[in-house]
């Protein structure tokens, strides 16, 4: 044990006093926080929102879970509720153009209001036009058309027939004409009667048969003409009774609507329409289909079609908002972001028209906020893309992403595009802004405003203060019970473990809200009414007790001596180093035994795990690191001559970072100078060509780690940890470990240099480089300086020898 | 008096059919009497045979109806095209009997067209008939065969003209004769409840009228139904006429044995007249 280096107990752990909450419990706190420590991220929200230049759209960023939606979400409401309700939306067919529905905004409330009417409009025009059409004034005059017709026909009929009966003809009707037939006082003559008349007769009858067809072929000439005629002039009727019959409901419309140009000329539209179809309207048959055909053509049925055209499409309705609308679109799919033109199966085919444009969330937010997620926004197909065109064009175009990509090239609809007026919040982590930054050279245009959030907040009064308030309005929405002032004081002090510094906090929402939850939790299930510090701190038990299956397996296989890690006793060249696993939120950490081995050789230290390709590219710099201070500290008067290797023993997994390179030189040092380490610590910490120490992550999590083996195999009380010094201000130690380390069970020691750390390590001084360029005697660099001039003096001695035999 | 008269017995009923539009309005009301007194239907078509021989002379061609074409007509083409008809107006009788549920059958016979019906028509109650046959001429309103069968006078008959329906109002031309009693019960027979049946009676000599008047509402009172009296005089007869011309739906029912002066009016308006017409004649 070495005490003087020691750190005391109060050191491995910050408190938050309750009593300096200044409150019993949450009840007390009145106000409202959402939002703490973001400062930078909620100006940038502010400027984005407020600024009405183009492409000030805003992407907030940050890591995941810390409420990132629905703090811009409540700028954004706040804001709305003093911005202008914007416009409704509605589509009508245009007539000349039906592949082209129109877009007409209107006031708010406007365009249901117009819809109802017309939905109104329709069904009186309906009555009206089958009133005038059954008046007996509309029957009379239609008959009186074909009246008029027929008489024409049959009169030149019948002058014919007298015509043929002069001359004894009979007119026949046969089954697809008229022929003219002979005839006597007994009626027509058949063929017998006929061959007995003289050549003479018979040349007469033919001729004046001849003669009758030819005036008969004049008069059927002039039928379909006449029928022609007749059917304008009953058309004609219709239009004049349809205008009779619509006129004053359609001028009514006109006068209500009056000061909305499009809608007036919808109205005008729709009056033309009803006029020029008013054939439509005709009271039909009622008859039964005979056939499937007949069939699909009355499901169609004219006036219904007709009437369908007349309908509105409100597909933006703002009736019944104030301010501007705030929409968050949790399924950006491009369909449900730029709207879609759905169909209706018909007899097989595929049908639409007007009425089945559907909005998107763009068009429910036009004028207002838009929310997006945008990692599902770049992982929806095309909805990036379509997002891009919107904003870059300012308008909505509704075009089906079979069109867009010109897969369908059968008649769709094409309706009137959109102007598009909105801000745009997109959601997401900062890997995803700097990507789309680096590779998308629109994506700086189109959102010029980043609001990046802190991931943790300073820890001082007034933050620990505002930090218990954003505690109490978490409880207030979550609708938990009341915490009382040490669970509030708990959940900050886990939150500064969860940031793994005693000067920082947490600011990742999800995981206090989560902890708030689950500390309610266990309070309600002993029946307590107010969350107690007990209750959070079960509920962190909990958590990490779901979570350590793994660490577990690894502690197992640890005290079952299958993981070579020794807690006791000393060892030359081997030492406990300790590494950090991270699963998901869950991270703990294992201690791992490095060895080390040296031979005569070029200076080398050879890193196996590189060599092998499992170390990463940081841990191989440290490995390096280890060389420079070797040739820096001992290598000046002779070469240095040794080759060395390290190894985390039984790693069979990758290894990365430069947290146990202190470690490796301490084996290293021990193997040199053949003076063995204490297997009862274990050490962490990086280290830099001259021997100082610095700072590693996950500190809190490597003393636990070894301490829980160290505990269950029993602690002896010489066991502890070597940390940097400068991870001192991360330490939020467990309890147990806080305890051990009050009752001289266990201890961590504070490491600024290497020469600190061997000291404690091995019992023996490291010893300081003396005037004449040695180190006193029995030091652990005298020895390492020793060895390392014998190695030299070896390895010159091996060249001669081999050089002699050469000769 | 009143007691004594009974409605027509229609059991069977004929109706004579061809490709005219007349011809098709003839089948619906046929059919709806069909239903309305549970009578046997059946269905004529008749390939005239006069036809057919005409067709062996040399001097015989057909304009066509639309196209306005001068062709020869021969016997087979003409055979063909009767057939073609003949099974065209079979599945419409088809259709119509099966809908209504109807005992019907439909014949094809050969032969002249006012013989057959003549003949065929002895077997049954009441012949209905388009009012015009397949004639070009949409005027007069009375077809040869319509014609004819009136001038036969031996059974009830229906005319039809085209697109006119069966239904209310039902007129009754009335004179004091059985056949006159026997055309108002059949009109009662006929009537629908809450409708009103309209009696048309001669003005003068003012005494027969009253009496005659009075007489029919003692019936109409004894038989609960509404009725109502149209007078008129032999010179006004065809302003009334003038005023129910173009109704297309109702019935005429008029007596088939009537006074000269009533005969002498009936042939005068009747090819006027829209509405079906049913000449009732005593059942044999």
């Amino acid at each position: 044990m070495v005490e003087n280096f020691e750190l005391s107990p109060d050191k491995l752990y910050r408190k938050c006093d309750p009593d300096q909450l200044g409150f019993r419990d949450t009840s007390e706190i009145k106000e409202t926080v959402n939002i703490v420590g973001q400062d930078r991220a909620s100006k940038a929200i502010d400027l984005g929102m407020n600024i009405s230049y183009s492409g000030y759209n805003i992407f907030v960023l940050g890591p995941t879970g810390m409420g990132k939606r629905k703090i811009v979400e409540d700028f954004f409401k706040e804001k709305a509720k003093s911005d202008p309700t914007p416009s409704d939306w509605i589509y009508v067919n245009d007539f000349d153009n039906p592949d082209k529905p129109d877009a007409i905004e209107l006031p708010p409330g406007i365009g249901t209001q117009y819809q109802k009417d017309i939905e109104e409009l329709i069904e009186e025009m309906q009555t009206a036009m089958s009133a005038a059409f059954e008046s007996e004034e509309y029957q009379n005059r239609r008959q009186a058309v074909f009246e008029s017709f027929k008489e024409n026909q049959s009169q030149l009929f019948n002058e014919l027939q007298e015509k043929a009966n002069k001359q004894n003809l009979a007119m026949i009707k046969t089954p697809s004409g008229i022929a003219f037939a002979p005839k006597d006082e007994e009626g027509v003559m058949d063929a017998e009667e006929v061959n007995k008349l003289t050549e003479e007769d018979r040349e007469e009858i033919k001729e004046n048969i001849e003669d009758l067809q030819g005036q008969l072929q004049n008069i059927l000439q002039q039928v379909p003409t006449w029928q022609r005629e007749a059917q304008e002039e009953i058309k004609k009727l219709n239009k004049e009774m349809a205008n009779f019959a619509i006129g004053g409901l359609i001028n009514e419309l006109i006068e209500k609507y009056e000061d909305y140009e499009e809608i007036v000329s919808h109205t005008k539209q729709i009056q033309d329409q009803v006029i020029e179809n008013a054939d439509a309207f005709l009271p039909n048959n009622g008859g039964e289909p005979t056939s499937f055909l007949e069939a699909i053509s009355q499901r169609g049925d004219a006036q219904t079609s007709l009437m369908e055209r007349f309908k509105v499409n409100v597909i933006v309705d703002n009736s019944d908002s104030e301010g501007a609308p705030v929409i968050f679109e949790n399924n950006p799919t491009y369909a449900n972001l730029i709207g879609k033109v759905e169909h209706f199966a018909q007899m097989g085919t595929l049908r639409t028209d007007f009425r089945m444009i559907k909005p998107g969330a763009m068009h429910r937010a036009n004028g207002g906020y838009l929310i997006l997620d945008a990692r599902k926004v770049l992982t929806q197909p095309y909805s990036w893309e379509g997002l891009k065109r919107a904003l870059q064009s300012k308008e909505l175009e509704i075009e089906s992403l079979g069109q867009a990509l010109s897969l369908i090239s059968t008649v769709s609809l094409r309706p009137e595009a959109i102007p598009l007026d909105l801000k745009i919040a997109l959601v997401g982590d900062r890997m995803l802004y700097y990507l789309l930054l680096q590779y998308d050279p629109e994506f700086s245009d189109l959102f010029k405003v980043e609001a990046d959030f802190e991931t943790e907040i300073e820890w001082n009064e007034s933050n620990q203060q505002l930090y218990a308030k954003l505690i109490a309005s978490i409880i207030n929405e979550e609708k938990t019970n009341i915490f009382d002032s040490s669970a509030v004081a708990r959940l900050i002090e886990q939150n500064a473990r969860i940031a793994n510094d005693t000067e920082r906090l947490n600011t990742r929402m999800q995981d206090l809200r989560e902890l708030i939850v689950e500390s309610d939790y266990w309070a309600k299930q002993n029946n307590r009414d107010t969350v107690t510090k007990s209750d959070v701190q079960k509920a962190i038990d909990a958590k990490i007790k779901r979570a350590d299956r793994l660490r577990e397996k690894i502690q197992e296989s640890i005290l079952r001596d299958i993981n070579l890690i020794s807690t006791k006793g000393e060892e030359v060249g081997q030492i406990n180093g300790l590494s950090v696993y991270a699963l998901g939120n869950f991270m703990f950490g294992k201690p791992t035994r490095i060895t080390a081995q040296i031979s005569l050789g070029k200076g080398q230290v050879v890193d196996i795990e590189r060599e092998v390709e499992m170390g990463g590219p940081i841990h191989s710099k440290g490995v390096l690191i280890l060389g420079g201070f070797l040739k820096g500290r001992y290598a000046q008067d002779v070469p240095l001559s040794l080759s060395a290797s390290l190894v985390f023993e039984q790693s069979y997994g990758g290894v990365d970072g430069d947290s146990a390179s202190s470690t490796e030189l301490y084996a290293l040092l021990s193997r040199i100078a053949e003076v063995p380490l204490k297997q009862n610590l274990a050490v962490t910490g990086s280290v830099n060509q001259l021997g100082q120490i610095q700072p590693i992550g996950g500190v809190n999590e490597k003393i636990e780690g070894f301490y829980d083996i160290c505990k269950m195999r029993g602690l002896t009380g010489d066991q502890g940890v070597l940390i940097p010094k400068a991870n001192v201000k991360h330490l939020m130690l467990r309890q147990d470990v806080i305890d051990s380390v009050k009752a001289g069970k266990f201890h961590v020691y504070p490491v600024e240099h290497i020469d600190e750390g061997i000291r404690i390590l091995t019992g023996t001084e490291a010893g300081e480089l003396q005037e004449d360029g040695t180190y006193p005697e029995g030091t652990i660099n005298a020895l390492v300086k020793e060895t390392l001039e014998k190695m030299a003096n070896r390895l010159t001695e091996f060249g001669k020898g081999k050089g002699n035999q050469s000769e | 008096m009143s007691e004594k008269h009974q409605p027509i017995c229609v059991k069977r009923i004929l109706v004579s059919l061809d490709t005219s539009t007349h011809s098709f309005s003839a089948l619906k009301a046929a059919v709806e009497l069909a239903h309305h007194y549970e009578a046997k239907l059946k269905g004529l078509f008749i390939q005239d045979t006069a036809l057919l021989r005409l067709a062996e002379t040399q001097l015989f061609y057909e304009i066509g109806e639309y196209t306005a074409i001068s062709r020869k007509i021969t016997v087979d083409g003409l055979t063909h095209s009767m057939i073609a008809q003949s099974r065209r107006i079979m599945r419409v009788f088809q259709k119509l009997v099966d809908q209504t549920g109807v005992e019907g059958e439909f014949r094809v016979l050969d032969g002249s067209v006012d013989e057959v019906i003549d003949h065929e028509s002895k077997k049954c109650d009441l012949l209905v008939i388009g009012k015009t046959g397949t004639n070009p001429m949409k005027r007069p309103r009375l077809g040869s065969t319509a014609r004819a069968l009136i001038h036969l006078g031996k059974k009830s008959i229906l005319l039809v003209e085209e697109d006119a329906n069966l239904g209310y109002p039902i007129f009754v031309l009335f004179e004091d004769s059985s056949l006159s009693w026997t055309s108002l019960e059949t009109a009662r027979e006929l009537m629908g409840p809450g409708e009103k049946l309209t009696v048309l009676l001669e003005e003068s000599p003012i005494e027969e009228f009253t009496n005659m008047k009075e007489k029919i509402r003692d019936w109409a009172k004894e038989k609960k139904i509404n009725i109502s009296f149209q007078s008129f005089k032999a010179e006004t007869f065809g302003r009334f006429i003038q005023k129910i011309k173009l109704a297309k739906t109702g019935l005429f029912i008029l007596p088939y044995m009537l006074s000269p002066l009533y005969k002498v009016l009936v042939e005068k308006y009747l090819k006027e007249i829209s509405l079906p017409i049913l000449l009732v004649q005593q059942s044999e």
